[in-house]
Order: structure tokens, then sequence, then C-alpha cells
């Protein structure tokens, strides 16, 4: 017996569309057998067949037994169930006997469907809309929302799971409102379903459900492909073993002194004061966060608080996508502003046209600088007592390094 | 304009609640008395036959008496029996309407 697999080119609820689709195949010699994400077909000898879907009036899976029996003896042979939605039957015969001789009863059955499809909706919707707020928390309640999602999947993975299930509650509301339309017309005596299907015997080929759950299957897979391979390239060094040029201010810049020495606290051979990471990701080709801790030996900070430790951590991103420079700077302008510990806090705004925005943040004992440059982002927090707004030029070159 | 939810009873579903006065009936049994009541003037399609079998018990005009293998016969209640007197007085004040006009 041959059987031969389908993607349902009919939505569900078009029960016209559905019933002269299952009549055509029919036609051809394949006759329904199961209809789940797919439709399930079995090779016979091509015949007219006319389908009929009956909604389900309760839960179940499949039809009573004296239901199925009292449909055979009018020439109706059960063949499968639509899960949720309707018992699919077929009839053989050149003039078949309606299943419905009462469009007001017939509405009364849609009307059934209806409500149960409203209410067991209702909590599945209940847990997508949880479920959606949840994801969505995960990504805005963090202090930088964009930042995440530049450096991790995670972000964007669930932005996309977001969609799915908005996509989700979009298509049970639809069902619903069809099956509702089908019913009220029936109520109003306009028997659209049979009339309908005896003269035209089309369907409106609809693959909307099924091209939008690829779209997101796709980015799904495309998403933790790109995690996966992006976790390959990336890279953690000790400073001291990193030969090549770094798109950053090195400590040793700003301090101008040539005593410096690099300030090591090595475990099992990783230095955690003097490193550089590089990785890449969906939304920036290029990110390296490098932090940097030295020690002048011999000198002291200028409030004399003990010996002269300064340190610097930079990060740099070079973003895929420009018109996302602007609302980084803005996120880390707001968190780098934030004042939770009540010290001193000076933003300021400096004009360089070298720069597309360049802002300096001076705390109690650190300066931060936020600096962009066409699809390039900097942030350099520097913990000493020079001024980095004296390495202006030192910003610019790291910034513009091929 | 059609008629709502038990409000009033349409054609098919006064003959099956009719089917049930005198005694307790399975679904072909239905089909049976209103084909032979009629002399089939009334069709009942399967579908239709037990939508309204589905929709009275869960009303309570009609309840489940006896199941025997795929067969489930069902009884009038009281409810059943006062839609059914207040729909028969209805049909016959329309029919005692018709007549009095002579224009009939």
């Amino acid at each position: 017996m041959r059987t031969r697999w389908r993607v349902m080119p009919v939505d569900t609820c078009d029960i016209e569309g559905v019933s002269n689709y299952f009549s055509k195949m029919a036609g051809k010699g394949y006759f329904i057998k199961k209809i789940g994400t797919f439709a399930h077909f079995r090779k016979g000898e091509a015949r007219r067949a006319t389908y009929h879907l009956e909604p389900l009036t309760k839960k179940e899976t499949r039809p009573e037994e004296e239901l199925i029996a009292y449909f055979q003896e009018t020439g109706w042979e059960y063949v499968c169930t639509i899960t949720g939605l309707f018992h699919v039957y077929v009839s053989f015969e050149e003039e078949p006997i309606a299943i419905h001789t009462d469009h007001v009863v017939q509405s009364y059955a849609y009307e059934h469907l209806h409500k149960e499809l409203k209410d067991s909706q209702h909590a599945m919707i209940f847990m997508q809309i949880a479920a959606t707020l949840i994801l969505l928390a995960g990504v805005f309640l963090l202090p930088d929302p964009l930042q995440s999602m530049i450096t991790s999947p995670v972000g964007l993975y669930q932005l996309v799971l977001v969609q799915w299930y908005a996509y989700g509650i979009y298509m049970m509301y639809d069902k619903r409102r069809k099956i509702k339309r089908i019913a009220t017309q029936l109520k109003e005596g306009r028997d659209s379903l049979q009339n309908k299907s005896r003269h035209k015997r089309g369907y409106a080929i609809n693959y909307r459900p099924l091209i939008s759950w690829g779209i997101v299957m796709v980015i799904n897979i495309l998403l933790l492909c790109v995690g996966l391979y992006s976790d390959k390239e990336s890279y953690y060094k000790n400073l001291d073993t990193y030969e090549e040029e770094l798109p950053v201010v090195r400590l040793a810049v700003i301090e101008e002194s040539t005593n410096l020495i690099q300030d090591k606290s090595t475990t099992e051979g990783i230095d955690y004061r003097n490193n550089v990471s590089y990785k890449w990701s969906i939304l920036s080709s290029n990110i390296y966060i490098v932090n940097e801790q030295g020690v002048v030996p011999n000198k002291t900070w200028l409030d004399g608080s003990g010996e002269y430790m300064p340190s610097v951590r930079t990060e740099f991103y070079e973003l895929r996508f420009q018109f996302l420079v602007k609302p980084l700077v803005r996120e880390l302008d707001d968190w780098i502003g934030k004042n939770d510990l009540e010290e001193e806090v000076i933003h300021e705004e400096i004009k360089d046209p070298r720069f597309s925005s360049l802002s300096i943040t001076k705390r109690d004992n650190s300066e931060i600088i936020v600096a962009s440059r066409n699809n390039r982002v900097m942030i350099l927090r520097y913990w000493g007592d020079e001024e980095l707004t004296e390495h202006l030029d030192d910003i610019y070159t790291a910034m513009t390094m091929e | 304009m059609a008629k709502k939810a038990l409000e009033g009873l349409t054609e098919s579903m006064y003959y099956i609640l009719m089917a049930f006065l005198k005694e307790d009936r399975c679904g072909k049994d239905v089909i049976e008395f209103v084909s032979k009541k009629t002399k089939d003037r009334v069709k009942i399609g399967p579908g239709t036959l037990y939508t309204i079998l589905a929709k009275y018990e869960e009303e309570g005009m009609i309840k489940e008496t006896a199941v025997e293998g795929r067969k489930r016969t069902y009884a009038i209640t009281e409810k059943g029996l006062q839609l059914f007197k207040e729909e028969f007085k209805r049909l016959q004040s329309c029919v005692q309407d018709g007549e009095g006009d002579e224009s009939v």
C-alpha cells in the first residue's frame, strides 16, 4: 500500500476548501487517512469522493461508535479526526445523503466547537502570554538589554521565541474567529458550506502558517548554529602572550610611564587582571574586551592612599548594523550615568568632529569614555590618576584601526 | 431570522423531541420515527440528529438511560416535556391564526 505525505495547502478552518482538496486528491487516487502537521494519503483507485468535516461536539479523538455506525448506514465512512476541530467523513455515493438538514442545528455544532476552543485556548493563551512576558523580561529588565543581545545570541533567540508565541496566539484566535463566522452564517440561514462545495469544488491555497512556522524554525536553527560556530572562534588569552595589535588604548599609553609593570594575578595559567577576549556575534563582527592592570613601583596615588595601581578595561564593538550604534551609546550612557553608590558623577558630552559621539563620565576614582565612530563603539573604563581626555588622539587611532 | 438556541424549535428539533414522548429511543429509532410520522417529508441527516441529541442532553431535555454496545438510548425529561408542550401550543396558535384569516 503506497502512502503519500503532503503539507496541508489549505487552512484547516476553511471547511469547504479542505473538503474540496481531499476530493481532488481522491480524484487522483489519494485518499486522506490521517491529518496532523502533514496530511497522510493512501494510494488507491481514483474515484469520486465527497468529504465532510463535522465539528467536534465534545473532547474526543474519534466519534462515538454509535455515531460512526449511523453515519455508515447513511453512506458516510469515518476517516480521521483533525485534533480538537473536526471529524472527517467520506462518501463515495453519486448523490450523498446530506449530513446536515437543518442550518440552525448545524450552527449549534459550530457554536459548541467555538466555545470549546475558547475554553481550552484561554489557558493556552495565558501560558503563552506569561512565557512571552518572562522572555521579554529576561531581555529588557537587564540594565543593558541591547549590549546583552550584541554579545550573546540568547537575547535574540528570546526575541524570536516571543514572535513565535505571539504568532501562536494569533493563530488560535484566528481559528476561533473563523469557526464563529461559520456559526453565525449558518444561524442566519446561509448554507455557505455545502452549496459552495457543490458548485465550485475549489480551494484557496494557504501556506501562510507553514511558512511562518518555517521561518521561525530556520531563524532558531541559524541562531543556534551561529552561537555554536561563534563560540568555536572566540578566545580568551593572557595579554602578555597576545602579539597582534588591539583596537584599544593600552594602559602604558595612558600612564605614559616607563616604570609601569603588569600587575598579574595568575591562576592555572590564566591572568585574571591582564587579558583579552575576542568573539563575534550576529550583531557584531568583532568584539574585544581587554583588561589591564599595572603597578608603578615607588609611586603612590595622588591622595596618598597607597601604591599606585592603575587599571583599564576596554570594550570594543564593531557593529554589523549602523542603526544600532545610537541606541547602544544611549544605553551605555544611561547605565554609566546611574549613581547607585551616591558618589559624585559628572557626565559631559565632548564635541569632536572625528567621532560620531563622545562622552566622558567622571566618578570618584574612575573615568569612563564612550566613543562611537561609524559602526564602531568603544567603552573605556579607567581607574587611575591620569586624564582620559588627554588621550582622545589615541582613542581615535584605536577606533580607526583596520 | 433564525431561531435562538431552544427559545423556539426548528422542525427537526420539534420532531426529534416528539420521538421521545411515548418511549425511550436510540438515534436510529428516532430517525425511523420521524420518517414514519412525517411520511418522509422531514429528512434528518446524521449530523443534524446527533448535534440535536448532544444539545438536548446538554440542556437537560433528554437523558441517557441505557448503553448497549454501540447503541445509546435516551428518554425525555420533565424539562424536555415542558419545552415540547410550549412549542406545541405555539404551533397550535400559529395554525389557528392562519385558519382565522380568510385570505388563507
